[in-house]
């Protein structure tokens, strides 16, 4: 894991790697964008859902309300 | 009193020691007073310890900000963009675009590698799919995060349409520091646009200079595409 640091005053660009305290940092930051992917996720489940019994209540498929909505 | 005539126990000042309208008297000594020619217009009494008398005529300096590029690279590898060796800069704007991560991730911006819970900020996000998408648009906010979550807690997908600008303020100040940021994303998939929008203003509450700027992913995605501008004045 690495970052690159470019210092302005000298325009000195170096790529270095990350101390071990930025790495600890980004294991949490991935807990939490585990969290975010899982929330997403459910949200997509709970939409596709919805969708799935409005159109049983319809009668209709998919690929109609899709014709119906005017979408490809 | 006498006009024209500085009264003192010695017999005052003389009158011809000043010329013209405007002339000033100040000392270049103990008990040596001097004249002091009348300015240019517009321009101001300052202090100057090198001048005979210690002071000078000199233009005010100006209110406008004199904005310059000061850096600029890709960002083709790593999780982190850090810009160094900025305390003489007290406003800076910082342009990534195009970035492109390995995989999807979070990203963020720090002050001077601070870790700590002094980042507080409102955000703001919209994002458009082709279905309707009932999350969006959502509001976001934070009053002690330890990085500033530049996209609202959204996800920069791997490609090159990932835009940001963020402006710092009150950088040189021992005082706390305004930062703003905007995030943009337009991605045509299978003629199916998908587009996001995260606007968030911030403070940095730590009493200090800024003396360096990092704009990180969260460690899942590497940089492999993008390019970075940053101004200061």
């Amino acid at each position: 894991m690495q970052k690159i640091i470019h210092n302005v005053e000298t325009n000195e660009i170096s790529i270095v790697d990350l101390t071990e305290a930025e790495i600890a940092e980004l294991e949490i930051e991935k807990i939490k964008k585990a969290k975010i992917e899982a929330d997403k996720q459910k949200a997509e489940a709970a939409k596709a859902h919805e969708r799935s019994a409005l159109l049983a209540k319809l009668g209709i498929t998919e690929e109609e309300a899709a014709l119906l909505l005017g979408g490809n | 009193m006498t006009v024209g005539r500085l009264p003192s126990i010695d017999g005052g000042i003389q009158p011809t020691i000043v010329d013209a309208k405007g002339d000033l008297i100040a000392a270049v000594a103990a008990d040596t007073p001097a004249r002091i020619g009348v300015g240019a217009n517009d321009t101001v009494l300052t202090a100057d310890s090198s001048t005979a008398t210690g002071l000078k005529w000199a233009t005010p300096a100006g209110s406008s900000l004199s904005i310059a590029q000061i850096a600029s690279g890709t960002v083709t590898s790593g999780q982190q963009l850090s810009l160094t060796g900025l305390s003489s800069y007290d406003t800076l704007e910082l342009r990534v675009n195009a970035i492109n991560l390995s995989a999807e991730d979070l990203m963020g911006v720090r002050i001077n590698s601070n870790s700590g819970s002094n980042y507080e900020y409102n955000s703001a996000r919209d994002r458009a799919t082709a279905s309707f998408d009932t999350s969006e648009p959502s509001i976001g906010f934070s009053l002690t995060a330890g990085y500033f979550d530049v996209m609202d807690a959204y996800l920069a997908n791997g490609n090159t349409t990932n835009h940001f600008r963020i402006r710092f303020t009150n950088c040189k100040s021992t005082g706390f520091t305004l930062v703003e940021g905007l995030y943009t994303y337009r991605w045509l998939q299978s003629a199916t646009a998908r587009s996001a929008v995260t606007q968030w203003m911030g403070i940095y509450k730590v009493a200090e200079a800024v003396s360096s700027i990092q704009f990180f992913t969260g460690g899942s995605g590497n940089f492999s595409a993008g390019n970075y501008v940053l101004w200061g004045a």
